[in-house]
């Protein structure tokens, strides 16, 4: 079976006002059916790229697919229009984001919301009992249907949303940093109810976001990118546990925000590249503390992990 | 005992908005930040710990209670004397973007905060730069915020809280934006500075593990009230109140990677 989602070497540029930068640079990425993908990275790796990228989101005027595919169930949508996108929209593939109060309509009651996303899907059910088993399925009362978004708390509307997008029974449901506006106990809530919801309809999921911890406990497959390229990618046990490239290796010694036996905090030195200055090396040369004098030249094709997990990654000091 | 740098003594403050009930944001909590000492002040979204905070630097009144620095209670000071003893009292905020003056450079940044008349500006405040990182210093003088990496937005933001030479310096989420990989640079640069100069720090953050790790001390907050406080290191590993516990077990735990020996 053709998986959900396939990115396929992409390559997207954004160009204005005469600057061009890599948000993705010869990105492969698969999510198979049913399957719990992460995607970590700091700001500027191009994860939210690859988000939007998976709905035909990226801005058109600004936005170009350079070379690489983009495949959606084995379909080639790479070059669709806005129209044919609209039909992928929401059923196979829908996204829940950060914040959900800019994505709900602020003068529309919930209960309306996910009945037209419902109508829009499955024209011959029942709405109203359909609405009120996706508020269910949320563990939102049935109340909330006769809220407005404002007068929900950040935790129901990301529920709200969710169910939104549930209405259109994507088989897909891509997540970019659903929980980080939310507090760690209702972020906790959020994150048992997208496990739960994932099991009970067998959907696949891409979960984007910088907090390796939430990716951890979520995923069963992790994709690391760094500066628009992604650099490892394997089973959450291997890629978390035994890290092979240094820039996972450097960013998990971060996240655990424990000192040393000198008392220091793990660090990378330096700061992200731009992505409109990048060279053909790999991108975290400048940081990396394995840096040899072929990173500067090119970036290496994927290739297993040397002494760690069955992970694979891109870093010359594993060919 | 030493008198503290900062005695936060029964703050209230509730705010009211027409047509609802007051909200009770500090309800008579009571906290004090020794001389060079570490306070994490955790809690989630609407605990109340930032209200707490902008009590403590002055920038809002608390409804009764007294803000007691070095000895002096700010209520009391006249408009001078005020302004004299907050020099001592520094802030660092989350977005350093929007709390540097964007129309400004670094170095009329850096020249807004230094004493006058205490040799060149320029020197004084290049050595500053090159303190937080920003090195050479000379070379950032120049730039305006929006020409460097948040990174070293944040690095800005705190030499120019260093130069008034602060004896406590209160930072609200100052990490909240930093990715993680450069999170370890601001927090050794922040435990430099203590060693160096003796500074106190009252963190208010909602992050535990970097509370745990980087705080002598921790207070706990919920609805307005200090729920537990204690040891950072005892109550953030094994707390005792019920809500600390939850906000603890909340935290996806990442074990720590094998083989890590590549860095430092």
């Amino acid at each position: 079976m053709a998986p959900i989602l396939e990115f396929d070497a992409l390559r997207l540029a954004y160009r204005a006002r005469g600057t061009v930068a890599y948000a993705m640079n010869d990105v492969s990425l698969v999510v198979g059916e049913g399957e719990a993908v992460g995607l970590v990275g700091e700001s500027g790796s191009g994860k939210s790229t690859l988000a939007r990228a998976t709905l035909g989101l990226t801005p058109r005027r600004i936005a170009t697919i350079e070379s690489g595919r983009i495949l959606i169930g084995g379909t080639d949508v790479t070059r669709f229009s806005e129209d044919q996108w609209q039909a992928m929209r929401g059923n196979p593939v829908a996204m829940v984001f950060q914040d959900p109060l800019s994505y709900l309509n602020p003068v529309m009651r919930v209960g309306k919301q996910i009945a037209e996303s419902v109508r829009a899907h499955a024209p011959g059910l029942a709405v109203a009992t359909r609405v009120v088993e996706l508020l269910s399925l949320v563990k939102l009362p049935a109340a909330a249907a006769d809220a407005y978004p404002h007068e929900l708390s950040g935790g129901m509307r990301q529920r709200a949303l969710l169910a939104v997008a549930l209405g259109c029974e994507p088989k897909l449901l891509v997540a970019d940093e659903p929980t980080t506006a939310l507090d760690v106990t209702t972020q906790a809530e959020i994150l048992a109810l997208i496990r739960e919801l994932r099991e009970r309809l067998g959907m696949a999921l891409l979960l984007i976001s910088h907090d390796l911890g939430i990716v951890a406990s979520a995923c069963d497959r992790i994709y690391v990118m760094y500066a628009g390229h992604t650099v490892e990618w394997g089973a959450t046990a291997d890629v978390f546990q035994r890290p092979a490239h240094p820039y996972t290796v450097g960013l998990l010694k971060a996240a655990q925000a424990a000192r040393n036996s000198e008392g220091r905090f793990a660090t990378i030195s330096g700061d992200p590249p731009n992505l409109s200055e990048l060279s053909p090396g790999c991108p975290f040369t400048p940081r990396c503390p394995q840096a040899r004098a072929e990173c500067r030249e090119s970036m290496p094709a994927p290739s297993p992990a040397r002494n760690a997990g069955a992970q694979t990654l891109r870093c010359w000091a594993h060919r | 005992m030493a008198e503290p740098i900062l005695r936060l003594e029964n703050i209230s403050k509730s705010f009211r908005r027409p047509g609802h009930a007051p909200v009770q944001a500090v309800d008579n909590v009571s906290l004090e930040v020794g001389r060079g000492e570490t306070v994490a002040l955790v809690g989630e979204s609407g605990s109340g710990k930032s209200t707490l905070g902008r009590i403590a630097l002055g920038l809002l009144a608390p409804d009764s209670g007294r803000v007691v620095l070095e000895g002096k209670v700010l209520r009391e000071l006249s408009a001078s004397e005020l302004r004299q003893a907050r020099i001592a009292m520094q802030p660092i905020f989350q977005d350093a973007s929007s709390s540097l003056n964007p129309r400004r450079s670094a170095r009329e940044l850096m020249a807004q905060a230094l004493p006058e008349a205490k040799g060149s500006v320029d020197e004084q405040a290049a050595r500053l730069l090159d303190r937080v990182g920003l090195s050479p210093g000379r070379d950032y003088l120049a730039r305006f915020p929006h020409e460097i990496s948040g990174g070293q937005r944040q690095r800005l933001a705190i030499a120019r809280a260093l130069a008034m030479n602060p004896k406590l310096i209160i930072a609200d989420e100052p990490l909240s934006g930093a990715d993680v990989s450069i999170r370890g640079q601001v927090l050794n640069l922040l435990l430099d500075i203590k060693e160096e100069r003796g500074v106190a720090y009252l963190m208010i953050t909602h992050d535990i593990s970097i509370a745990r790790h980087f705080a002598d001390r921790v207070a706990v907050m919920q609805r307005g009230v200090i729920v537990e406080t204690g040891p950072a290191a005892q109550v953030l590993t094994s707390p005792s109140h019920p809500y600390t516990r939850e906000l603890v077990a909340a935290v996806p735990v990442l074990a720590a990677p094998e083989a890590a020996s590549i860095y430092r």
